[in-house]
């Protein structure tokens, strides 16, 4: 009788303590993630079948801490409609990279080739390079490629 | 003196007696120097312990400043250097000597019966070896880090069922940030140590319970103690791997690279040494098998390993009566090596180890700097930091824009450069405080310099700097000559009309013209 009251005290405060600290750990902070606009290039930055590599600043949140981290997009224009692709590898997140001598992307980590359009063309990569959405913004004569993230 | 104090310690612990168990260890005869592995890990095991709770004294762990922390760990603290290279180092050393631990533990039959759980808490022990290595990797938040860790985490992510939530978990949130950096720092100086300490404790009291296994056939003889006759065996090799490893801290320079920045498409990852045959297996299954390779291949062979007392069960210890399973174990490391050394042949052309190389741009920055003015404040003993121990996390955006608008910083005559320049001047401030400065670099080199810092690099890369519009001039001396060069650049239209490239005959002097066309036609 002693023994199971013993046994069940330790039990309760070792359930209590691992769902407190398991729960503090496991449940990650961060909110979830808001999709933003940024703008990624003007269109006169584009050229003919050539990914724009586009450097963008990308406002994050990581808890306590907040900041804008730089990214890179290719944007590409196939004379009819805009796209633009992430870089990341669907292979294991490596970044690709444009290659203008063999017009494709290649992931400098496993050997992943996408085509400009970002379909895998050979290697390892199960699935196509991501397509983010793009709108066009005008202002005035200019207009620029916004890309969401 | 200390005798009578001594003897009040031991009437109050007993300690005696606890060393007497802990030392007189009776060992079979014929245990020889075989058997001092374990003892040098435990060594190394201990300078890891030690170095890495110095180097905490130091270390911050975030984004903004973990890089300049372990820029100031190696460069500036007092011995800084060699107590980051006895934990950089230190890392490489334990992996060898867990493996050949290991090796010598199946070539003997020390896991047969009843050492079973010995052997699986050593297998234990190896990957836990394995899991310091990788959550230390992050720490520096250098470009390796960042890559190594997203890689990792989406290696975990494939995990069935519970993959997604797994890999949020070890990032601590949606995106790879300072929440993964705090818990991976957790993970290895707390979480990882305390279980370490735990399991070789483990290992060690299930060691003296059953006893060394000593030669695979039992010797006759009278069974010595373990002090003092094979303790010095044990102190003799530790010291000659502590000679081995100092040898590197002195002659080495434990690894830093450029600090992690996730807009850098040029970066070719590469993992430490020891991983590098998992990375190799993850090229060899495409698509949906990608699961294969990065976790089922690498989940049997562990699972495999920890089983291998009850896959050779044999009586037998002797490595003659046991030939197919150590052929079995021999294959294995074979694979290893073999997919190693594949790895090493596969990397691309622009590799880490190019990236240190000074690029055109940095120099150009170096040429361009004086005029801009940062000698006025950035000088050993100035108003702030000198340019070698500029603090580097801000990011390269911060540091462009400070150099193109100074007095938004600090109002006074210095003149603000242009942005082209600043961003030259960026790169060689970045560059300069990852080594030496080259030798001076010839008048035809600084028009180069100078010129492609100015006008190439917003179209072309060289060297893997630069933008990618236009094509890689890295290797262009393999396509055109020098006079081909020098009419391109000149006017590219009158060579092919649909040209997009603008003409830089009326912009460049003839003599800047001639050392550019020189300068790329010798890029072979």
């Amino acid at each position: 009788m002693l023994a199971a009251v013993i046994h069940s005290a330790l039990a309760s405060i070792g359930a209590t303590l691992a769902s407190l600290l398991g729960g503090f750990a496991l449940r990650p902070s961060a909110a979830e993630r808001k999709d933003q606009w940024v703008r990624a290039a003007a269109i006169t930055d584009l050229r003919l079948g050539v990914p724009h590599a586009a450097t963008i600043s990308v406002a994050q949140i990581h808890g306590w801490y907040r900041t804008h981290s730089q990214r890179v997009v290719y944007v590409t224009w196939d004379g009819q409609q805009i796209q633009a692709l992430s870089p990341i590898c669907s292979h294991l997140g490596c970044q690709v990279t444009w290659d203008p001598r063999t017009s494709q992307f290649h992931c400098p980590c496993h050997g992943g080739v996408y085509d400009a359009k970002g379909q895998v063309v050979s290697g390892p990569p199960p699935d196509p390079l991501t397509r983010l959405d793009t709108k066009i913004e005008m202002s005035g004569e200019n207009g620029s490629v916004l890309v969401r993230v | 003196m200390t005798r009578p104090l001594l003897d009040w310690l031991d009437r109050r612990t007993g300690y005696r007696i606890g060393l007497g168990r802990l030392l007189d260890e009776p060992l079979p005869p014929g245990t020889g120097w075989w058997f001092t592995l374990g003892s040098v890990l435990l060594f190394l095991l201990t300078v890891q312990l030690l170095t890495g709770a110095f180097l905490v004294l130091y270390y911050a762990p975030t984004p903004d400043h973990a890089y300049d922390s372990v820029r100031f760990i190696t460069d500036q603290a007092m011995f800084g250097r060699l107590v980051r290279g006895l934990h950089y180092f230190g890392a490489s050393f334990i992996v060898v000597f867990a493996a050949l631990h290991l090796l010598r533990v199946v070539a003997f039959g020390s896991f047969k019966a009843p050492r079973e759980l010995t052997w699986l808490s050593g297998v234990g022990l190896l990957l836990f070896i394995l899991a310091f290595g990788l959550s230390g990797y992050l720490l520096p938040w250098d470009q390796r880090a960042y890559s190594a860790t997203a890689v990792t985490i989406n290696i975990a992510k494939l995990t069935p069922v519970l993959g997604t939530q797994i890999a949020t978990i070890m990032r601590g949130g949606p995106d790879l940030g300072a929440l993964t950096l705090n818990r991976w720092y957790a993970v290895h100086v707390i979480f990882l140590p305390a279980l370490l300490v735990g399991l070789v404790a483990a290992h060690l009291y299930l060691m003296r319970r059953h006893g060394i296994s000593g030669p695979t056939v039992a010797k006759s003889g009278r069974a010595l103690p373990f002090y003092p006759d094979h303790a010095v065996r044990d102190i003799s090799v530790v010291v000659l791997v502590a000679i081995v490893l100092g040898a590197f801290v002195w002659h080495g320079m434990p690894a830093l690279e450029p600090m992690a920045d996730p807009s850098d498409t040029t970066y070719v990852p590469r993992p430490e040494w020891y991983f590098l045959s998992l990375f190799q297996l993850l090229k060899y299954f495409p698509g949906r098998l990608e699961i294969v390779g990065a976790l089922v291949i690498p989940g049997l062979a562990v699972a495999l390993l920890a089983l291998l007392p009850w896959i050779d069960r044999g009586p037998h210890r002797n490595p003659g009566a046991r030939k197919g399973i150590l052929a079995l174990v021999g294959l294995g490391g074979a694979i290893v090596a073999a997919l190693a050394m594949l790895s090493l042949r596969d990397r691309p052309a622009i590799a880490a180890s190019d990236l240190g190389r000074w690029q055109a741009a940095a120099f150009a920055g170096q040429q361009w700097i004086g005029d801009a003015g940062c000698a006025r404040c950035h000088v050993e003993g100035g108003p702030v930091d000198d340019l070698v121990h500029q603090p580097l996390t801000r990011g390269a955006e911060w540091l462009t824009w400070h150099i193109a608008t100074p007095d938004s910083i600090l109002p006074g005559p210095v003149p603000p450069a242009k942005l082209r320049q600043a961003h030259a001047i960026a790169k060689y401030v970045a560059r300069l405080q990852r080594g030496p400065l080259p030798p001076a670099p010839s008048e035809q080199e600084q028009a180069v310099d100078l010129v492609f810092a100015d006008s190439c690099i917003l179209c072309h890369t060289l060297d893997g700097d630069g933008a990618h519009n236009g094509p890689d001039l890295s290797r262009i001396g393999q396509r055109h000559d020098r006079d081909w060069l020098r009419n391109w650049i000149t006017n590219p239209k009158a060579i092919k009309p649909e040209a997009q490239m603008p003409a830089f005959g009326s912009v460049l002097t003839p003599r800047e013209l001639d050392a550019i066309a020189s300068f790329l036609a010798d890029r072979r």
